[in-house]
């Protein structure tokens, strides 16, 4: 079926209602609320009053999370969700193979939400049959079992399937329409390598781990990774000194944060059209964010952590 | 008669101008309270109450509509048309044709800019109720060359002299 014609006119109704709906998104203040709520029950109560469905916290985030989905799904913003869909396929991958791996059940942590069906993952999973899953898929599944065998670091099997996540987003990527959301995931690549370049060099992994796990398709080519993952320990400011990024090496802040914190400020910058898929890619984007700021401060508060050293953890 | 017979006949011409500012113009005003309403409906769905805002800014880019029909009023007046007789020469229908153009083009684009400007304002108006005035400031500036466009039509149509 021939693709049909992007019209940024075509989003007009989607954007208003989300421009409205942008309201009720739970930005400082909100969350500041939530901070200061005598207990996490105090504030999943909260969370009540301003509509959030659920008994406990994990059927509330997780509810919200689907409302988005299906939200975005209904306001004609499929092509994007694709895109953002994939993660989801992946963190079931993730938990399928590490529960193997480790003998755990992890079954209450598989989500519904990516574009192949959470059974059919499970059961390639379990009859290590992968004819239904995709190229990246597969060979990402290869690898985090060898890597497993060799070295038993769950970490290292997270690291693997991130970056064949971000080479499948990119595959997605270039059947979108318009311009504005690729420019974005290019950055959501760039960041996730370069979290990745850290992590792994502080793992003390080879030059060739790194080859396998980074994503192509950010700004910052795979090259510039592998050339300079030999660079001196504590030389990463200077790595990226020259990228647009170095203004997060000069932060105190804690680098994942400071990264995800620049991402949350393109997407701001993006809401504001009127016309175009891309505000509601933005809205997505800050919705998502909210959900796991509400997630950060739900279960810190469970754990009794301070209010203060919550609030340091928050994005956006 | 024939052909070049009908081009160069006034009454055509002039109907002909007629037409054109009443079909552009409309179009154009037609499209553009429909990409507003678009958006209207989007905030609608969210926050029934701000219809009346709503609609202020919808009904904005509906004025070249009317301005179309103004001028195709005035066009068919002045050719006799509307009181039964008609005495238009060939060159003073190709002028009355001409008066059209204004309305006619002008009115077209000017409509569409203004119902993306009033989609934008609805964008206002979702996140900032009491900011209504600003939003409308802006689509009726992009009412302005509708107006000047509206001004020129009249003054052509009211410089001519039709004697037939």
């Amino acid at each position: 079926m021939a693709k049909t014609k992007y019209k940024e006119l075509d989003y007009t109704y989607a954007v208003a209602r989300l421009r409205a709906l942008e309201n009720n998104l739970l930005e400082a203040n909100g969350l500041e609320k939530l901070l200061s709520a005598a207990s996490a029950d105090e504030a999943a109560k909260h969370l009540q009053t301003i509509g959030w469905k659920g008994g406990n916290f994990e059927e509330m985030l997780q509810s919200e999370l689907e409302g988005l989905f299906s939200l975005i799904e209904s306001l004609g913003g499929g092509e994007f969700l694709k895109t953002q869909r994939v993660k989801y396929d992946y963190h079931n991958l993730k938990v399928l193979i590490k529960s193997e791996l480790t003998k755990q059940n992890g079954d209450n942590l598989i989500m519904n939400l990516g574009n192949i069906g959470a059974d059919i993952i499970k059961n390639a999973v379990i009859n290590r049959d992968y004819r239904l899953l995709s190229e990246d898929i597969k060979s990402a599944i290869a690898l985090a079992y060898e890597q497993y065998a060799r070295i038993s670091d769950a970490q290292a099997v997270d690291i693997i399937f991130d970056g064949a996540l971000f080479h499948e987003i990119n595959e997605y990527v270039k059947e979108l329409p318009e311009e504005k959301i690729p420019v974005l995931i290019k950055m959501q690549i760039d960041i996730h390598n370069i979290k990745t370049f850290i992590r792994v060099r502080k793992m003390g992994k080879s030059v060739g781990f790194i080859e396998k796990v980074t994503a192509a398709g950010g700004n910052i080519p795979r090259e510039f990774y592998i050339e300079n993952f030999n660079a001196p320990d504590n030389q990463d400011a200077g790595v990226f000194e020259h990228t647009p990024y170095r203004k997060v090496f000069s932060q105190d802040e804690n680098l994942e944060l400071s990264l995800d914190n620049m991402f949350m400020e393109e997407v701001k910058a993006t809401r504001f059209g009127a016309f175009g898929i891309a505000p509601l890619a933005a809205y997505f984007w800050m919705k998502e964010n909210e959900i796991r700021n509400v997630r950060i401060i739900l279960i810190c508060k469970n754990a009794g952590i301070s209010e203060e050293a919550i609030r340091s953890r928050l994005r956006g | 008669m024939t052909f070049t017979e009908i081009i160069t006949n006034g009454t055509f011409l002039a109907v002909l101008g007629a037409s054109i500012a009443v079909v552009f113009a409309g179009m154009g005003s037609a499209k553009g309270v429909g990409i507003a309403g678009e958006a209207a409906s989007g905030l609608i769905s969210e926050e029934p109450d701000r219809f009346g805002q709503a609609l202020i800014l919808q009904a904005l880019p509906g004025t070249q509509g009317i301005y179309g029909l103004l001028i195709a009023f005035m066009i068919l007046n002045k050719i006799g048309l509307l009181s039964g007789n008609i005495a238009v020469s060939s060159l003073e229908g190709a002028a009355l044709l001409g008066a059209a153009l204004p309305i006619a083009v002008v009115g077209y684009f000017s409509a569409i800019a203004q119902g993306r400007v009033s989609a934008s304002a609805i964008g206002i108006i979702a996140k900032k109720p009491e900011e209504l005035a600003k939003g409308i400031t802006f689509a009726a500036m992009v009412e302005t060359f509708a107006i000047l466009a509206l001004l020129a039509s009249l003054l052509i149509i009211n410089g001519l002299t039709v004697v037939g």
